[in-house]
């Protein structure tokens, strides 16, 4: 059990650790964009490139365009495993708000191994097909001017399943823990999931936020 | 035996497209995460349909393949426009986490001080304004309640109106563009984001113009329910003369170049009112910077610029400048500016917003996976040929089948986000509407297609409009009690004092406005037709 808990560890850091630093591409595809809008609109740039275009074969605003929806690919798919493990994949939580813990973990685990899985090796293993296929025909971008290397975009989507499977892994491990192990262990296992009902804790966050903003604000209005 | 086997056979051969929206909707319940039902269902269909032999190994190739996209289909990686979605997600979150959207609150507050109702009327000012703020429900119902109920019940407002005039004037934002909501359906439906975009302007501007009316006329009918500020509540210092001069000179000089040189040899060099327009921009949030906390100082750098920077994304979309990546990207950008010049940019703030960024982006865009998933194995299992079957089955006219399909998404919209009911339900529809498109030429004011290019061209138009019609539906369905989940999060973040009954209350008001919106834009399409047709041109 301290071993499964120990391996959930380790998974969860590696899911973590490509999240978070994903999510910061989004600050190169803001630059990214701003560089090709900035330099197709202003004369001088245009035409510059234009004929750099025409001497190197690089169309500089198609490669620009082909690096948007390249770190794209890489920010979308890399955060769904953190997404998961901080649980703000959208829930219809109804039903499940009205069950005890226990039952959710149950539930929960359940459906993981059943439904979860089977998807995400699905996904895995043809990802890498996907990716295969692509890395042994030295696939290119359509565009004769665009990004070549289509395969390091197409692994994205390989990496990110991968990522993914990871994270349900680990939480697949801890609901184990948490169910079966003995109660310290289970209560290491239960402080690492985020699993449960999380929105209703941010939901209690806001709401004290906004008690004391009222009081704060009543005092205010009264002087 | 075998016959009871092969008579099972023989009906999931026919129905497994049915069993698969069955399972779906039993799954979501659950409560696992929405992207995860969709997945396992259309894998664990896929095998079941495999071991028929109906289907071959090739469904899962298919199924990554049309999830990279390219080639045309709108899949969610090879696919230029949703890159407009993180950027969005950026600029709403930067935009609130570095208080720009509290500044535009107060300052608001403080314009609006003389007129009845003033802070609720600023509530729905900064909705419309601030629309582009996250896009998801929940979040922006949350900020809302956060920002603008205190300060509303500390005043007295009666907790009714206040909570009405919130959950209301957040859940715009899923219909005011630049949203979200409106890049999804129009990747989903292709078509163009910019002319939707345009398009839900006016009625989005038509349901604010009532909510603001509404508001008005109950403060001044009932002065209890929104008591007017006490004229010692805000104490505005004098401002600076050289100040306001400054900005105006700026401001004056910026066009007073433009307008010469886009009449001289360098009009073409750049677009010159585009420049004077930035100049404008940059000199309001600068000017006001220095003029500190007064009034002057608050409009130059509190509402000036989010009102611009929102001008800036949508104008360049209507213009044909950008396309709404490059604006969104733009936008997104502006909002660090704005972070910047109002002296929030921290590396706390920054980090908050990129994981907040990421975060979301990761939520829609799995639900897009998983429903990618879920539609090529259902349209593989010949599912669209059940639900067009059906359809027929029913022999409704398009104007029955036109309010079975709003009211179907009403319903949906008490127990899901738009995010789901526009990622599976309307797959689903598009091609129902697409059909129903020759019959509802006459209300459009189009004349019926006679080539395969009008056709289009009005499918096209039913298509904006039916988006637009949903988008108002879902907004209506998501403030609607008892299940109305924006009200569920309004509840969930107000102090315990405030009771559901007032909230429920305080919300039919705002219900009734958007039935009355929504019949609106049912009646009279060229509401939602009329700007993309001056802007682009049939």
């Amino acid at each position: 059990m301290d071993g499964m808990l120990s391996a959930a560890r380790a998974l969860d850091r590696i899911t973590r650790v490509v999240g978070k630093t994903a999510g910061w591409l989004i600050l190169p595809l803001i630059a990214v964009i701003m560089f090709d809008v900035v330099t197709r609109k202003i004369d001088v740039t245009r035409l510059y490139f234009a004929e750099w275009t025409a001497t190197s074969g690089i169309s500089v605003s198609t490669v620009m365009q082909d690096m948007q929806w390249h770190l794209h690919a890489f920010l979308l798919m890399l955060t769904f495993g953190i997404g998961y493990l901080a649980n703000t994949h959208v829930r219809v939580d109804i039903f499940r708000e009205m069950m005890s813990r226990r039952s959710q973990a149950k539930l929960e685990l359940f459906l993981l191994i059943v439904f979860a899985m089977p998807f995400l090796i699905a996904m895995v293993a043809y990802s890498w097909e996907l990716f295969t296929v692509s890395w042994l025909q030295n696939e290119g971008s359509e565009s004769m001017t665009g990004m070549g290397a289509r395969y390091i975009v197409k692994s994205s989507m390989f990496i990110g399943f991968v990522i993914m499977t990871c994270a349900a892994v680990a939480t697949i491990l801890r609901l184990i823990v948490d169910l079966y192990g003995s109660t310290r262990q289970q209560q290491e296992a239960l402080d690492e999931l985020q699993i449960f009902s999380s929105a209703a804790d941010e939901l209690e966050a806001a709401r004290l936020a906004s008690e004391r903003a009222l009081i704060e604000e009543k005092r205010k209005a009264r002087h | 035996m075998t016959e009871f086997l092969s008579a099972i056979y023989d009906h999931l051969f026919v129905y497994i497209g049915a069993y698969m929206f069955l399972a779906l909707g039993l799954m979501l319940f659950t409560g696992i995460p929405v992207a995860i039902a969709l997945g396992g269902i259309s894998v664990i269909s896929a095998l079941i349909a495999i071991n028929m032999d109906f289907l071959g190994a090739s469904i899962f190739y298919q199924i990554v393949n049309r999830i990279f996209g390219g080639d045309g289909a709108s899949g969610a990686i090879q696919n230029p426009i949703l890159v407009a979605i993180p950027c969005f997600v950026f600029m709403g979150t930067m935009l609130e986490k570095s208080r720009v959207a509290e500044d535009l609150l107060q300052i608001l507050t403080v314009l609006l001080r003389r007129v009845p109702g003033g802070l609720a009327l600023s509530v729905t000012v900064m909705g419309t304004i601030m629309a582009a703020t996250t896009g998801i429900i929940g979040a922006s119902v949350v900020m809302m309640t956060l920002l603008a109920l205190a300060p509303m019940l500390a005043r007295g407002y009666s907790p009714t109106l206040a909570t009405g005039t919130i959950a209301a004037s957040a859940t715009l934002g899923i219909l005011i563009p630049p949203s979200i909501m409106l890049v999804l359906m129009a990747n989903l439906l292709a078509v163009s984001v910019g002319n939707l975009f345009i398009g839900a302007l006016l009625p989005g501007l038509v349901l604010s113009g009532l909510y603001f009316a509404y508001i008005l006329t109950v403060a001044t009918l009932r002065p209890s329910m929104a008591p007017p500020l006490g004229e010692h509540e805000i104490d505005l210092e004098p401002y600076q003369r050289s100040n306001l001069f400054l900005f105006l000179g700026i401001t004056a000089a910026g066009w007073i170049v433009a307008f010469f040189a886009s009449a001289s040899h360098l009009a073409d060099a750049v677009n010159w009112y585009l420049i004077a327009f930035l100049v404008m921009f940059g000199a309001s949030a600068l000017v006001g910077r220095r003029e500190g906390n007064t009034l002057l100082g608050g409009i130059l750098k509190g509402f000036f610029p989010p009102l611009f920077l929102i001008v800036l994304v949508l104008g360049s979309i209507f213009a044909g400048w950008a396309t709404p990546t490059e604006a969104a990207g733009v936008g997104a950008f502006g909002s660090i500016l704005l972070a910047w010049v109002n002296r929030t940019l921290t590396w706390e703030t920054m980090t908050s917003v990129v994981n907040r960024t990421g975060l979301t982006t990761a939520m829609i865009f799995f639900i897009f996976v998983g429903a990618t998933a879920f539609s090529t194995v259902f349209r593989n299992v010949y599912g669209e040929d059940l639900i067009i079957e059906l359809i027929e089955h029913l022999q409704l006219s398009p104007w029955a089948l036109l309010f079975v399909l709003m009211f179907a998404i009403f319903l949906l919209g008490f127990f899901f986000d738009f995010l789901e009911i526009t990622l599976i339900i309307l797959p689903v529809f598009a091609p129902i509407i697409r059909g129903m498109a020759p019959t509802f030429a006459a209300h459009l004011g189009m004349d019926p297609p006679t080539s395969i290019i009008e056709t289009q061209a009005l499918e096209a138009q039913v298509i904006y409009w039916f988006a637009i019609l949903v988008a108002v539906n879902l907004q209506t369905s998501f403030l609607t009690p008892p299940f109305g989940f924006a009200l569920f999060y309004l509840k969930g973040s107000a102090p315990s004092s405030v009771k559901m009954t007032e909230i429920y209350r305080g919300i039919i008001p705002f219900v009734i406005l958007q039935l009355i919106g929504l019949a609106i834009v049912l009646e009279f399409p060229s509401l939602a037709l009329w700007l993309p047709e001056v802007v682009f041109g049939r």
